[in-house]
């Protein structure tokens, strides 16, 4: 029964709930608990329990900008979360372990890089964090450029990491999920394919309602496996949500957990770290096992749902048509990405040394919190280019606006040009009196808010 | 939650004042304590004074029989008994032996029939039964809802195949069966049924039921403890008769207790249900033997608060137990042994191959220094530093200085003063060859073998005390506490510990004693073991039940008002108290005994957006009142 040494940080937060009834809620991995014990997998000898820690303020100010502050935003249970994603990446990078599984709530990928409240049951992006942490390391450590490719495979768009990594070239986001028109966040179509720095590494996979096992395999060997093959990531990190499970009550998918075992059996992951999936006495027992079993290398041809029909979950022939057509197209444009990020620009009217400008409305729905984003990213033909980021928010009903926060974000591969204008104009907004004012400074490895380095 | 007024009003109904209760006022009982250990039989022999306190009257030794343990057992017993004591006023006499040990390590023991019903999961066929297990398709789920129902005419296939095969002792086991229990009795019925059938003497064993055995959730663990506990069932049956027939004869009335892998004990009525619990029964009753030999208010080590880590020093091996706060911990799932994990409640305790008489051996250039099987890392920079020594992991026989084959730490011990044992000489001609290979005297070699075997010992305490106290940090609340406490002191007990105990503490810089009795610290243990028991309650409101695992009871919630986790944990603490009782000696002080939660979990189970119902889990443990040890003649 021998197999790659797996570690599992679990932690399922018996002490903190979003509201009593709230999907994301105490009882959420009780019965994963109970199956895992049950099963006896703490026996396996080459699974490792690895102990969560809190993500510290510097470890999650590198990847987010929490207004007003990350000390006074970001409490406990989120950064136990996050510190446990961090424990497992650097036991993963430092070989102690050669996979991890992150199974820990609260989950992260809705969280954008601004934070100004939580969204899609998400506050902090574990994900990102735990990343950001092995970048900072392997560099560190060996000077070396981390490549990553994030593979999201919950049934909503990874809108949060998506944000996080649009525009970081050394990142590959590829995100399969429920199409947006049907579903919470609404985005995640094909055409997002990331920022001038990084155009093509943002895949997006909608795919239609009821996709099942053959569905989500398909894209796996079909699209997701040679990607993979072609970008060469350092590390396969999954965001394994299970709410493409057939018996989830948030979503419309047929997925089973003999689709998820077999999804991670194909992906390889070196490290699959929790995100949504609320059916939890149908499909997480079961899900989690069959992704545990499966990155410890363990038969999983007996994990199955008490209640599974492969008769009532078979995949409707018009629903694995779009599937083909879909991965075909995205195909296309992976090859000619570079390409496209050209004709783009020209279709844009800007070029090198230009601004590129967007507007964007974000919702957080777990705090009834409206958003509005001013972006503006310098076209740089010698780095990712910097970001300049207005943020306006207000609660909405009585409460009404929160402070407007005025954010650079220089990336760690800044070029002088860049960090030159990364600092005019935070010197320009903290001349002025703004009281929020917020910088990333990447290549130094610190984050300041309002005057104070985090 | 506290149960002393009832224990107390019991005892003080025997007509004798507590207060002033001496030896003199009434007739002392006396408990008779024996360890039937690797090498020897301890015996000691208590006598309670007072409630709750004991002196030690005699003690006694002699080679254990491993082919005839009940004669060591009853020489021991006659040796302490041979001085002017009256069988009858012995009140009860308790056994740690090796005879469930002995025969899974030695495969000694009978053919099992194992019927799983492992439901969706893990592929049993890797559990390594190979065809000693018949797979039913009968399962329940994770709150104990039945999912497939059992089928007889499968049961009748399956027991057919398993006879066929071989098998003559059965058990069952089901995935969930600590949540219901009720698939595995109605197999163990039918199966009962059908060894009915089978003539001879396999028709009256009992079948085995997995949820008997604990009410902890690890299905290949309890499937591996139903199968030692069937194939040992029948030997131990024929042992307690013959325990109980031998002691007739010497006009012993009192009843008999096995102590069990958990420091406590068990009735020979249990014993002959469950005697895996009986399995390394041995090193728990050396802590709790050292336990109560240092603790108290004068103890060097301040009563054992904090960190203790527990040595029993062997010939062969070291094991490393640890009391945290007075209190031993316990193995997170249980005993392991024949190579299986079980959910045997037991003491925590790790075995190296680390003792006085290990075998010293040179290595080749190259191999790094180690003892018991662990690196080390020698005290002694310099010359000392290029020797490779190797200690260990196994006995070759006794030391050199006793006419053994190779030297041992034993030798060094002799050669260095610090012991008196055989022929000095012998000793110090079992060195030579180490003290060249090193470039020293013999005694710079004894000294270096010292030196390393301390190391190794300190290493094992330390890796020990890390793996006793990985814990799961499942709530916040957990994660906020911050790391264990370092180790606050050591107790060292058996043969040499007196010379290496003390250096131990000084290596790793903190108090250590090796207590007056360490020699029969073992079959004191086993004298002051009294029953213990666990409660696991399961509560499932929304289907209206709980179940106590560890009796199979699964009881209706009171109709009526909200079952809250207050309530199930009354419910836990009075299930473990009552199985306790249950097992109480009869005309002896009931030891105050209390019982306290030492698991609950309470969850709100939502449908859609309205709760439904709680599921809690609350599991409670008796806690005995240790005994105090009159430290008054041990010298």
């Amino acid at each position: 029964m021998s197999g790659p040494k797996v570690g599992l940080a679990f932690f399922p937060a018996f002490d903190w709930a979003i509201s009593p009834t709230h999907p994301e809620r105490e009882e959420r991995l009780l019965y994963t608990r109970d199956q895992i014990e049950e099963e006896g997998l703490w026996d396996l000898p080459n699974l490792v329990r690895l102990q969560p820690r809190l993500a510290t303020d510097h470890e999650i100010a590198r990847v987010h900008i929490c207004v007003p502050t990350v000390q006074e935003e970001v409490p406990t249970p989120h950064r136990v979360a996050a510190g446990a994603a961090v424990v497992s990446g650097m036991a993963v990078l430092e070989g102690q372990v050669e996979r991890a599984f992150v199974l820990v709530r609260p989950p992260g990928h809705h969280a954008h890089r601004v934070v100004r409240g939580q969204r899609g049951f998400c506050l902090i992006n574990n994900e990102a964090i735990m990343i950001e942490a092995l970048r900072r390391a392997a560099l560190a450590r060996d000077g070396r450029r981390l490549r990553v490719a994030i593979v999201d495979t919950d049934a909503h768009h990874a809108d949060g990491s998506q944000d996080i990594y649009y525009n970081d070239p050394d990142i590959l986001h590829i995100c399969i999920h429920q199409d947006g028109r049907t579903l919470y966040p609404g985005t995640g179509f094909v055409h997002e394919l990331g920022g001038p720095g990084a155009y093509g590494l943002t895949i997006n996979v909608p795919v239609p309602p009821y996709t099942g096992d053959e569905g989500l395999l398909y894209i796996m060997d079909n699209l997701v496996r040679p990607l993979l093959d072609d970008f060469q990531p350092d590390l396969v990190v999954n965001g394994a949500g299970q709410d493409n499970h057939y018996s989830d009550p948030l979503t419309n998918m047929m997925v089973s957990a003999q689709g998820y075992a077999q999804l991670t059996e194909k992906l390889r992951p070196d490290i699959v770290v929790l995100e949504g999936g609320y059916s939890v006495e149908g499909a997480l027992p079961y899900v989690n096992v069959g992704i545990l079993l499966a990155l410890a290398g363990q038969d999983t041809g007996r994990v199955r749902e008490p209640d599974y029909d492969a008769g009532a979950l078979r995949q409707a022939p018009q629903v694995t048509e779009y599937i083909h057509r879909l991965v075909d197209q995205i195909r296309q444009i992976w090859e000619h990405r570079r390409e496209l990020a050209e004709e783009n620009l020209a279709k844009l009217g800007v070029g090198p040394n230009q601004w590129l400008e967007r507007q964007r409305t974000i919702y957080y729905d777990t705090d009834d919190i409206l958003e509005e984003q001013d972006e503006a990213i310098r076209i740089c033909p010698d780095c990712s280019g910097v970001r300049i980021i207005r943020s306006a928010a207000q609660r909405q009903g009585i409460a009404g606006p929160l402070p407007t926060a005025h954010i650079v974000v220089l990336p760690p591969d800044a070029c002088p040009a860049c960090r030159q204008k990364a600092e005019e104009r935070y010197q320009a907004w903290r001349a002025k009196g703004e009281k929020y004012v917020y910088l990333q400074d990447g290549p130094d490895d610190v984050s300041y808010q309002n005057g104070d380095s985090v | 939650m506290l149960d002393r007024t009832s224990d107390n009003s019991r005892w003080m109904g025997d007509g004798v004042s507590q207060a002033g209760a001496t030896a003199g006022s009434r007739v002392a009982p006396l408990i008779a304590g024996i360890d039937v250990g690797g090498t020897f039989t301890n015996a000691v022999l208590l006598e309670e004074s007072e409630p709750g306190r004991v002196s030690v009257l005699s003690s006694a030794r002699c080679p254990t029989d491993h082919e005839h343990l009940l004669d060591s057992v009853l020489g021991a017993l006659d040796e302490l008994l041979s001085s002017r004591v009256p069988a009858a006023r012995v009140a009860r006499v308790i056994l740690s032996t090796t005879l469930s040990t002995n025969a899974i390590v030695e495969g000694k023991h009978d053919p099992v029939g194992l019927l799983a019903m492992p439901g969706p999961g893990r592929n049993w066929e890797e559990f390594g039964f190979g065809q000693k297990l018949a797979a039913l398709s009968a399962a329940v789920d994770h709150r104990g809802r039945e999912l497939t129902p059992v089928r007889p005419e499968e049961v009748e296939r399956a027991f057919g195949r398993l006879w066929q095969t071989g098998a003559r002792v059965f058990a069952v086991c089901g995935k969930f069966s600590v949540r219901n229990p009720e698939p595995e009795r109605a197999v163990a019925a039918q199966l009962a049924r059908e060894l009915a059938g089978q003539a001879g003497e396999w028709a009256g064993v009992p079948v085995t039921m997995g949820h008997q055995l604990s009410g902890v959730l690890n299905f290949p663990r309890r499937l591996n403890t139903a199968y030692w506990n069937a194939a040992i069932l029948r030997q131990q049956r024929q042992f307690n008769q013959a325990v109980r027939q031998a002691l007739q004869v010497r006009g012993i009335q009192a009843p008999v207790y096995i102590v069990k892998a958990d420091g406590g004990t068990m009735s020979l009525d249990d014993a002959a249900a469950r005697p895996v619990e009986a399995i390394l029964s041995g090193p728990a009753a050396s802590i709790m033997g050292a336990q109560a030999l240092a603790g108290g208010a004068d103890s060097p080590l301040g009563g054992l608060a904090g960190a203790v880590a527990v040595l029993d020093i062997g010939g062969t091996t070291t094991d490393v137990g640890v009391l945290l706060e007075q209190k031993p911990l316990f193995a997170r799932y249980g005993a392991e042994i024949g190579g299986r994990g079980t959910v045997v409640r037991a003491l925590f305790t790790r075995s190296f191959g680390l003792g006085g008489d290990s075998v010293v051996r040179v290595e080749a250039a190259g191999a790094g220094p180690q003892a018991g099987g662990v690196p080390v890392v020698s005290s002694a920079p310099g010359q000392a530093a290029a020797a490779r020594l190797r200690i260990g992991p196994e006995r070759m026989g006794p030391a050199a200085c006793l006419g053994g084959p190779a030297p041992t730490p034993t030798d060094a011990m002799v050669v260095l003063g610090l012991l008196k044992a055989g022929d000095p000489q012998l000793a110090e001609r079992a060195l030579h060859p180490i003290a060249a290979a090193l470039g020293c005297t013999p005694a710079g070699a004894a000294e270096e073998i010292l030196s390393q075997v301390v190391g190794g010992i300190c290493q094992a305490v330390r890796s020990t005390y890390r793996q006793v106290m990985e814990r799961p940090l499942y709530t916040i609340a957990q994660v906020l506490a911050g790391p264990p406490p370092p180790i606050a002191g050591i107790v060292g007990i058996g043969g040499p510990a007196a010379v290496l105990v003390p250096r131990v503490g000084a290596r790793m810089g903190v108090p250590a004693i090796v207590p007056p009795l360490a020699a029969a610290a073992n079959a004191l243990g086993a004298a002051i073991s009294q029953p213990t028991a666990v409660a696991t309650v399961h509560v499932d409101t929304e289907n209206g039940f709980y179940t106590v695992a560890e009796s199979g009871q699964r009881e209706q919630l009171p109709p009526g008002g909200r079952f809250t986790l207050e309530r199930a944990r009354e419910v836990a603490c009075q299930w473990a108290l009552r199985r306790a009782r249950a097992l109480e000696p009869q005309g002896l002080a009931p030891p105050t005994r209390e019982a306290e939660v030492v698991e609950e979990q309470s969850f709100s189970v939502v449908r859609g957006s309205y709760t439904v119902g709680q599921v809690m889990l609350v599991r409670a443990q008796t806690r005995p009142r240790p005994y105090v040890v009159s430290k008054e003649g041990l010298e």
